[in-house]
């Protein structure tokens, strides 16, 4: 729905396309405290944030 | 057509008595929250009238009994099924005043309404105000106070920049801002005074008839010229969309903010320690308004209406039941937050539902955010050593019911 949450705490990670969809630029960008934020953030609950296997 | 150049220092503002409004609109109460507190701790969920403080509310006894909801998964719950919690409840009193706006639609009408007015509110598009526009006007208001060393920040300030702010992104001339800070006052209290709050939503709407026409003549580099010509999927707005949408900005856009910031300077001038942090580090101004708007958020209740039998909570709903969202008591939730009466903007947790959740989710938030960074960053260069300074008895507490902010701040500073 583009409400730019995601952008506003997360800026180098996810940003909106000119359709208001989110773009997820850099998933390693922003640190996982500033992920966390955009992900609670979301007023669709569009994001989940997962870790990846440190071995992987 | 003007440029956002125009000084504003020029225009006196409106003589405005905040306490005169906060009485009659807001609700006389000092402080609601522990109330609140002792309700959601019995359930996160009312039915039924409840009192707050300023009387149950006896208006429904011919209708389904309302709905109270007080928890933050509730409210969020609610917030996002808004095929059983319809937004069609606002098609009452504010349809009638506004006109037929976003606040009232549900899906799919309002996703594509929201869809042609949203390009024009995400925080990148807004950049472009920041420095030219929302500074010059907050700096203007700072020249008339500063060399006084002392100053009631909402009457010299917080009253004054966000009507300032939107009457420049409508690109209003600066000579047309004495009456439209009068007709934002007028429809912004329109339940003090109904007939006074329609004469000025006709007024508007002449108004913005002849400045829609203007742009359209001519465009230029505003939000009423970037409305009228807005088209998605070949969609367009519709004269009349418009002007509900721009009255809509009055009540939306600069009550909210000029509650908002003075809450935050309320919740910084309480708290001296936080307050020095941010002066030093200015980003911390960003963490700081989440803050606030969980802790004092300026709009406490929002409201749905049910559309079918239901239960949240284990509470059952029925269909055609007002629900009223408290997103006050939400944003206090003691199973959520830790020290949840308490301004920190350290937190860690910085969700919140101040600005509602789900798709109404405020679509002017990265504005207010922007705007109030930017006044309090400009207040902070411009005066050093802020501290509370009331006359004896003066009261300058937060108040309201369903919207809450300081009713002064009385202050005093050395200019820097």
């Amino acid at each position: 729905m583009g409400s730019g949450n995601c952008h506003f705490w997360a800026a180098t990670t996810f940003d909106l396309g000119d359709d208001g969809r989110v773009v997820v630029l850099d998933p390693d960008a922003d640190d996982e405290e500033q992920l966390r934020v955009a992900a609670e953030g979301c007023p669709v609950g569009a994001i989940t944030v997962t870790r990846a296997d440190p071995a992987g | 057509m003007s440029t956002f150049a125009d000084a504003v220092t020029t225009e006196e503002p409106v003589p405005f008595d905040p306490f005169e409004l906060q009485d009659t609109v807001a609700g006389n109460v000092v402080d609601p929250y522990p109330k609140m507190a002792e309700l959601l701790a019995e359930s996160p969920v009312h039915v039924g009238p409840v009192d707050l403080g300023a009387g149950a509310d006896p208006s429904f006894s011919d209708r389904p009994p309302p709905v109270t909801v007080f928890g933050f998964d509730e409210c969020v719950a609610v917030l996002k099924d808004n095929e059983t919690y319809s937004s069609t409840v606002y098609e009452g009193v504010v349809g009638e005043v506004m006109g037929r706006t976003i606040l009232q639609m549900d899906e799919p009408e309002h996703r594509m309404a929201r869809a042609l007015v949203a390009p024009a509110f995400r925080s990148k598009v807004l950049e472009r105000w920041e420095a030219g526009l929302v500074r010059s006007v907050v700096d203007g208001l700072i020249d008339r106070f500063v060399d006084r060393g002392r100053a009631d920040l909402v009457r010299d300030l917080t009253f004054n920049f966000p009507v300032q702010v939107i009457a420049r992104i409508l690109g209003l001339p600066g000579s047309d801002f004495p009456r439209f800070q009068r007709w934002a006052i007028e429809i912004t209290s329109v339940a003090t005074n109904w007939e006074r709050g329609v004469a000025a939503s006709a007024d508007l709407r002449d108004y913005f008839a002849n400045v829609m026409a203007e742009r359209r003549a001519s465009p230029d580099d505003d939000l009423i010229s970037e409305l009228v010509a807005v088209e998605v999927d070949g969609e367009r707005l519709t004269d009349e969309e418009i002007y509900s949408f721009l009255r809509l900005l009055l009540p939306a856009g600069v009550e909210t903010t000029y509650r908002a910031s003075g809450s935050l300077l309320y919740g910084l001038l309480t708290n001296p320690d936080q307050l020095q942090a941010v002066v030093e580090d200015r980003e911390l101004l960003v963490p700081a308004f989440e803050e606030v708007v969980r802790w004092e958020p300026p709009v406490t209740v929002i409201l749905r209406r049910a559309t079918r039998d239901t239960e949240l909570a284990g509470v059952p709903v029925q269909a055609g039941a007002d629900v009223a969202l408290l997103l006050g008591a939400a944003n206090r939730d003691a199973r959520k937050y830790e020290h949840p009466d308490q301004f920190d903007l350290f937190r860690s947790s910085r969700q919140h539902v101040g600005f509602g959740f789900g798709v109404h989710v405020c679509l002017g938030m990265h504005l207010a955010r922007m705007e109030t960074r930017v006044a309090l960053d400009t207040l902070f260069d411009r005066v050093a050593d802020l501290r509370f300074d009331p006359e004896p008895g003066q009261d300058y507490h937060i108040h309201g019911l369903a919207f809450r902010s300081p009713l002064a701040l009385p202050v005093a500073f050395t200019a820097r």
